[in-house]
């Protein structure tokens, strides 16, 4: 064997010992793992605002310290302002859940003597004692294990925290790790790695940034259609369809779901029209997502089969219940636009 | 001590104001003020070349132009038959390859080092990035670049028209 070639192996071996050693340290730190991910799509989100700033004139620190300030004030005012709202649906849904409790009962003793009429030799199970049965066990899991989700929240609270400063140091000097990480690139590949790291992030980039913005405008849209038809907890549900909406196809159901158990144990009792009205709201919110924010937020460019989407939720859910859910179509995605660029330049330099 | 990552964040400052010099000297920069060159320097990736290594090869995309801090450079191109044709070499303290910061066009000819060379790298996505960020400084090299490229279309027009005069002489003398 000649010696450039052995050569050549032993760099593959270093800088594949190199990737090893960094996953490695980056799973067993997993605190570190996710508030560097988290910062990660924050700097996406907020670099165009930063360039922004940037190209009136400003440094770009004096550009930075000046957005976080403007965020800092902004999610202050919104806290203000959504806070109060979310606690007083919160403190009404609690005062209203025995009612909630009635009424359910009345409406699953009614089903089932609905089917007994029916089908009177049917063996119908006591609908509402199995709901009451699972709700009782998942309360009592809940007191039990109380400790663990007070540390959870502690350490979400840790993450909350130092996400802001590591996005601020994304920000600041990402282009310098970037150039860091090209400098360990061989000679050969060098032009290719600069070509392929700038067109993947740049894809990966436009896709995070547009589905946190079609998630966000899917949210406050549902939120306020629901609000003008008088639905009760229409902030709850607007920010579990806007998060939903991460998920394509089932979106739509899942931000649905809720509205429909909201109207379902209505303290005015079960109207056809309410349920109309909301379908007209999920429908329409629907319609502007599909034709005008979808196509201007994300683009066509990673249009999954539906086949892959339930596989992948299905997937997602088995690892890591509905924040797996939540998250696997995006990575997905960025899988997907990862593998397009690299197939198309690995074509070009001829090396596949 | 040579490693790379370390050298890269901490390297001395004389380093610096040598490399802003050497670009005061290259008309893609000559017209940028020091603190715009101080922004360009930040961007610069350098690389290190043993000879006949390869920088770029013919018919691959082109990621942006070098400045040739220290070797030489010879610019090849593939003729008919298979052989190579040594259309330049670049010596130090020039730039080569700077069409690619224009279009991300497969790259004309191969460029292959020929003394051991420290070249410096400006891609064409740090040029994109500097447009997005500081326009002024951004269009100043754009610029100097598209007066570049047309002070050479005029000489290939010259160099065209020499070479249409000398095929007609042949053709006349051929008819004769």
């Amino acid at each position: 064997m000649q010696r450039g070639a052995v050569n050549q192996i032993i760099r593959c071996g270093f800088y594949l010992l190199v990737a090893m050693v960094t996953v490695v340290i980056l799973y067993s730190i997993k605190i570190l793992f996710f508030p560097l991910v988290i910062a990660l799509l924050l700097k996406f989100l907020l670099q165009p605002a930063v360039n922004f700033l940037e190209t009136r004139g400003m440094r770009r620190l004096t550009a930075l310290i000046t957005l976080y300030l403007i965020i800092i004030t902004v999610a202050g005012a919104a806290l203000f302002i959504v806070m109060p709202l979310l606690m007083k649906e919160a403190r009404n849904f609690s005062a209203h859940l025995p009612l909630y409790d009635k009424m359910l009962e009345g409406a699953l003793v009614k089903v089932r003597e609905l089917i007994l009429q029916k089908f009177p030799s049917a063996a119908v199970p006591d609908f509402y004692a199995l709901v009451h049965g699972f709700f009782e066990a998942k309360s009592a899991h809940l007191i039990e294990s109380l400790p663990h989700y007070v540390s959870t929240a502690a350490s979400m609270l840790s993450i909350a925290a130092i996400v802001p400063v590591i996005a601020f140091f994304y920000l600041a000097d990402g282009h310098l790790i970037q150039k860091a990480l090209l400098r360990l690139a061989p000679n050969r590949y060098f032009e290719m790695f600069v070509l392929l790291s700038d067109k993947i992030l740049g894809a990966v980039q436009a896709f995070i940034r547009g589905q946190l913005i079609d998630a966000l405008s899917v949210g406050v849209m549902t939120s306020i259609g629901l609000a003008l038809i008088g639905l009760p907890y229409f902030l709850v549900i607007g920010i579990i369809a806007g998060l939903g909406n991460l998920i394509p196809y089932l979106g739509p159901v899942i931000g649905f779901i809720p509205a429909f158990i909201v109207i379902l144990v209505s303290p005015l009792g079960f109207s056809a029209l309410g349920l109309l009205k909301v379908i007209i709201v999920f429908v329409t919110v629907q319609f502007i997502e599909g034709t005008f924010i979808y196509p201007l937020a994300v683009g066509k460019s990673v249009n999954l089969h539906p086949l892959v989407v339930i596989v992948g939720v299905t997937i997602g859910g088995m690892i890591g219940g509905i924040v797996g859910m939540l998250i696997i179509i995006p990575m997905i995605c960025v899988v997907k636009v990862t593998l397009e660029v690299m197939y198309s330049y690995l074509k070009q330099y001829s090396i596949i | 001590m040579d490693n790379p990552v370390w050298s890269f964040f901490f390297r001395p400052p004389q380093e610096k104001m040598s490399n802003i010099a050497l670009m005061k000297e290259l008309p893609v920069f000559d017209t940028l003020t020091n603190g715009e060159l101080v922004q360009i320097e930040r961007v610069l990736h350098e690389r290190h070349y043993a000879p006949g290594e390869v920088v770029f090869n013919e018919g691959e995309p082109g990621a942006g132009l070098y400045i040739i801090k220290k070797g030489e450079i010879s610019i090849r191109k593939k003729i008919a038959g298979g052989n190579d044709l040594q259309l330049a070499v670049i010596p130090e303290r020039s730039f080569f390859g700077e069409l690619a910061l224009l279009d991300e066009m497969p790259r004309s000819a191969s460029a292959i080092v020929v003394t051991p060379a420290i070249l410096y790298g400006f891609s064409k996505p740090d040029l994109e990035h500097l447009l997005e960020r500081n326009q002024r400084l951004g269009i100043k090299i754009i610029l100097n670049l598209s007066k570049l490229v047309s002070r050479r279309l005029v000489k290939s027009n010259e160099n065209l028209e020499q070479v249409q005069a000398e095929l007609n002489r042949l053709k006349e003398k051929e008819a004769h």
